[in-house]
């Protein structure tokens, strides 16, 4: 290590005497000064998917320092793609989704030939559901949603949200009659992708309504919704929804965004029954069920891609159902084009953001790979040239999902739903995403409170016995002095709890019933044009006398 | 501009010249309904006698005192209590209607409110005890005035609201000496810069306008002095190019440059895109300003026996040199801010490259897209540092091309002076030297200097 460093920084210095040099007038090359003994590493360019990003740039700024210059261009998965076939090729690409040799929305096909290419799993996150809404003024931080309803919402099928199936989902929120504004991607791109892959898997019937083209029923470009808006870019459409004329926009983006933006998203609903956040520890746990497709070696379209439907159905109370994970497309066999010193760097690279590259995932809003897409990772990344088979050992690795000790650390540690977040009368008020605040549940509704947080009912993995949320409710109601057992009454007229300041502590008021909603902005009265006739009579009383006091004076005159 | 027109010998004749001038003006005063004949004018002494025969009463010599002149740009008494006064019930009209009783709600609907209402009240006020030509004119003042408030305010917003939002990057010094090749998202502001953007950005701006300066020039001085064949059609070839979406210029530098011809991206890539982009803008920019050049000057150039391209290098180009800087600063204007052509050409790196012809280059408006794209806050507040980098960038050059192109026709610096002057004295030795044999040459130092500044 101390020699790469060392060349490093010896390379380091010569590009800074070049860079003088050229600073002086002179176009000059850059012409890396050859290490006497050490890897010789040379820049390698790639492109592709926005979405993965902000975990690229944030490894090749560690690997600068290790004397690796990545350059990346986020121009998207598609154009990674393209990038990476045409004839001045990348060295790699980034895409959320394999190649498309038969694609569905009208773009040329891809047909790499069979063996030029590897597929290693680089970075996981789940698809989160960023949303604006408010009751009587304040945010929901705490909505949930099952699968089917979030399915429904994007194609457009729920008008208000005060619909009768997401109120089901949500038995603590009185849900106001805004308006549901689904807000999808406008341009290609890999979250839509996923997104419709599960659509496809899980609700065909629903999304068919929309987009209906068998077999594979995946698009980068998602169809138009009624009702819908599309925006360009995760930030486009985070920015669309944080607005104040967002009330009542959902839609998918990368978790970072809903968290930097301090914005709630939603709870989805896993196969046994509990509604959970895409956090990186349920996201990591989901994909340990992901599995590598590896029936068919001649068929670009499948050969080691990934197979979700097993996360889809994952029936760990801790699993986020919508988690996927992208690819670093790896040249193999291109040696000729490939330099050995690019090889090395992309050999040398893909060992490290497999294993510490993984550490920062969480911070940044993605989630690490677990164990078996490390092993998948690993296994691909020993076909590419420029890696040292000899070094690529899983047990080496140092990645926060499993351990020399833990084998399987993630699973033992990610904690588990709190026992409101299961499906039934109760909902939790914390609050979700990058939203701090809670958001007060109608009283029959609060089984634990918000001081029972994710933290104390999580990490305690003896709560996996737990099955009801009945015994867990009522201990919570007693230890903290407040809850349902206490009685506290609803008072009729404003919809507020009674006595609210001292139910559960935080000054928030009960989500109640909205009648606010109708004299916002949304209806015109009788009542509002009197306030409007009365204005104009009281100017009238002020402007009326100066006028005719000028017409009588002039008459006067005259 | 008439001096394009071909003219006669006979305009030449300065005497003819001036009697032309005499007569136009005299047609000018010889209005019908005018009594006192032109000529009439000089005569005044005995003007009023010989008019009197004729029935028509003149006033004498002696003019009657002429009262205070009228000022029509003066603002009538009391004006500013009106505005104020009007001003205040603005505001209180728009508070009634928003909140206090009304049913309104919006900020944008209670400025609109609030300035129907100012115009009106101060309407009302001023016809209180003015004229209605004094009441338009006091309204049509206020609108005006409005309207350039809210433009230049708008000017003033987009200023402070990037550098509010850059400021806590901007007052890092890395900001401007790093790139940004070992900063991640997580790293604080006083880890990373944009120098490598910065550089990108210079380096770009420098291929371009070595590529669109002698090109660009070069065509329109084929458009609007050479006329040769085909002029028309490239001039209109020119226009349409001007509208061209920038996109479409990175499209055609990606298809031929790179995905064609094989070459990587690059940040010479980019500069032929934001090339395609500027080229137009500098050619048809610089052909009316061509146009300009008074057709006299070429006549006189051309008389003296000079060629067709040292009539263009000697006359023409330093004559209308003011309008091509102005030319060239439209086209680098256009290309500096560009992104897309960028974004398709030039690749992205983090890391410093001062290499234009090999590897990724990113400039500032692409690196502040990149930045503000991101979720991360302080990667967003780098982004807007970054544009302000590039305004603050943007007004260096074009204080450096006003200072270097911005004089005027026949404007010497001192040193530009001083070489005419030697010039000229080496032009009056050279003659002396000529004419030896008939005049020994006493009045060579003091024979005015050839004005070629002028020209």
């Amino acid at each position: 290590m101390s020699s790469v460093s060392f060349a490093s920084r010896r390379r380091r210095a010569a590009m800074f005497a070049a860079a003088v040099a050229v600073g002086a007038g002179a176009v000059t090359i850059v012409v890396p000064a050859p290490p006497a003994h050490a890897v010789d590493y040379a820049p390698i360019n790639g492109s592709g998917s926005s979405w993965a990003y902000n975990a690229i740039v944030n490894w090749q700024s560690n690997g600068k320092k290790f004397g690796w210059t990545v350059n990346y261009n986020p121009n998207g998965s598609s154009a990674g793609r393209s990038d990476f076939l045409s004839t001045s090729p990348t060295d790699f690409a980034v895409s959320d989704i394999p190649f498309q040799p038969h694609p569905t929305d009208g773009s040329a096909p891809e047909s790499p030939p069979a063996g030029s290419y590897a597929y290693m799993p680089i970075v996981a996150g789940g698809t989160s559901f960023m949303y604006n809404l408010k009751i009587g003024g304040r945010r929901v931080t705490n909505l949930r949603l099952s699968g089917e309803n979030i399915a429904r919402i994007f194609t457009g099928k729920v008008s208000t949200w005060n619909d009768a199936s997401i109120a089901k989902d949500n038995p603590g929120l009185k849900l106001p009659a805004t308006k549901v504004v689904p807000v999808v991607r406008a341009d290609g791109s890999g979250s839509s992708a996923q997104f419709s892959l599960w659509m496809e898997n899980q609700y065909p019937s629903i999304w068919h309504t929309v987009y209906n083209h068998p077999p594979t029923g995946e698009t980068s470009q998602w169809p138009s919704i009624p009702g819908g808006q599309a925006k360009t870019g995760d930030d486009g459409v985070a920015n669309y929804i944080k607005q104040d004329y967002g009330d009542g926009a959902i839609g998918y983006v990368q978790y970072s965004y809903a968290k930097n933006a301090q914005f709630p998203v939603a709870k989805m609903l896993n196969k046994s029954g509990y509604y959970v956040e895409p956090t990186a520890q349920n996201v990591a746990v989901s994909l340990l069920q992901a599995k590598i497709q590896t029936s068919n070696p001649n068929d670009p379209a499948t050969y080691l891609t990934q197979q979700l439907t097993d996360v889809y159905n994952d029936a760990d109370k801790r699993a986020y159902p919508l988690s996927a994970y992208s690819y670093m497309i790896l040249p193999i066999g291109r040696t000729p084009q490939l330099a050995a010193s690019k090889a090395a760097t992309l050999g040398a690279f893909g060992k490290y953001l497999l294993c510490d590259g993984q550490d920062a995932m969480d911070d940044l809003g993605y989630s690490p790979l677990p164990k078996n897409l490390v092993q998948a990772g690993f296994d691909q990344l020993k076909r590419s040239p420029g890696a040292n088979p000899g070094t690529l050992d899983v047990s080496q690795c140092k990645n926060p999902t499993f351990s020399n000790t833990s084998p399987n650390k993630l699973a033992d540690t990610a904690p588990y739903p709190q026992a409101c977040d299961k499906q039934g009368p109760l909902q939790c008020s914390t609050g979700t995403g990058g939203a701090t605040e809670s958001t007060r549940v109608s009283t029959s509704a609060q089984g634990g409170t918000s001081s029972n947080g994710s933290t104390n009912g999580g990490t305690n993995t003896s709560n996996r016995t737990t099955s009801g949320g009945g015994s867990t409710a009522a201990a919570g109601g007693g230890s903290t002095a407040s809850g349902g057992g206490t009685g506290a009454a609803v008072n009729p007229e404003t919809g507020l709890a009674d006595g609210g300041s001292s139910n559960g502590g935080a000054d928030v008021p009960l989500a109640g019933p909205v009648s606010l909603n109708s004299s916002s902005d949304s209806g015109w009265s009788g009542s509002q044009t009197f306030a409007i006739l009365g204005i104009a009579m009281l100017l009238a009383v002020f402007v009326l006398p100066a006028l005719l006091v000028r017409r009588l004076g002039r008459g006067g005159v005259k | 501009m008439t001096t394009t027109e071909p003219r006669t010998g006979k305009n030449l004749d300065a005497t003819e010249l001036l009697d032309d001038g005499a007569r136009h003006r005299a047609d000018l005063l010889d209005d019908p309904t005018e009594v006192i004949p032109a000529v009439a004018l000089p005569a005044v002494d005995d003007a009023p006698v010989r008019l009197r025969k004729s029935g028509t009463v003149m006033p004498g010599r002696a003019v009657e005192p002429v009262g205070v002149r009228r000022r029509t740009g003066d603002r009538p008494p009391g004006d500013s209590t009106n505005l104020g006064a009007a001003a205040l019930g603005g505001l209180a009209v728009a508070f009634l209607l928003f909140g206090v009783v009304g049913p309104l709600a919006g900020k944008l609907g209670f400025v609109v409110v609030a300035w129907l209402a100012f115009v009106g009240i101060y309407a009302l006020l001023t016809s209180l005890d003015n004229s209605g030509p004094m009441v338009r004119d006091r309204i049509m003042g206020v609108v005006l005035a409005s309207i350039a408030t809210v433009l230049f305010g708008s000017a003033l917003v987009v200023i402070f609201f990037v550098v509010g939002r850059g400021w806590s990057a901007m007052v890092h010094l890395n900001f401007y000496t790093k790139d940004q090749s070992i900063t991640g998202p997580l790293d604080g502001l006083d880890s990373g810069g944009i120098l490598h953007a910065v550089l990108g950005t210079l380096w770009m701006m420098t291929i371009c306008l070595l590529i669109t300066i002698p090109l660009g020039i070069a065509c329109a001085v084929f458009i609007a002095v050479v006329k040769g064949p085909g002029s028309r059609f490239v001039r209109t070839i020119v226009e349409a190019m001007t509208a061209l979406p920038s996109i479409v210029a990175g499209l055609f530098i990606l298809a031929t440059w790179i995905l064609v011809l094989g070459f990587e991206r690059s940040g010479l890539a980019a500069s032929f895109a934001l090339s395609v982009m500027m080229l137009p803008i500098i050619v048809r920019a610089a052909d009316v300003v061509l146009r300009l050049v008074p057709g006299t000057l070429m006549e006189a150039s051309e008389a003296l026996g000079a060629p067709r391209w040292r009539t263009v290098w000697h006359v023409i180009l330093p004559t209308s040199k003011s309008g091509l800087a102005t030319a060239i600063i439209l086209g680098t204007a256009r290309g500096i801010g560009e992104t897309s052509p960028v974004l398709l050409t030039a690749g992205v790196t983090q890391s410093f490259n001062a290499n234009p012809l090999n590897g990724p280059m990113v400039s500032l408006p692409l690196q502040a897209f990149l930045f503000t794209r991101s979720p991360q806050p302080a990667f967003v507040v780098r982004g807007f540092g970054t544009a302000a980098v590039l305004m603050i960038l943007v007004l260096i050059l074009f204080v450096i091309a006003r200072v270097l192109g911005g004089r005027g026709p026949g404007q010497l610096s001192n040193s530009q002076r001083r070489r005419v002057l030697r010039q000229s004295a080496a032009d009056a030795r050279r003659f002396a030297a000529r004419d030896e044999p008939n005049a020994p040459a006493p009045s060579a130092p003091s024979a005015p200097p050839l004005q070629t500044g002028n020209l």
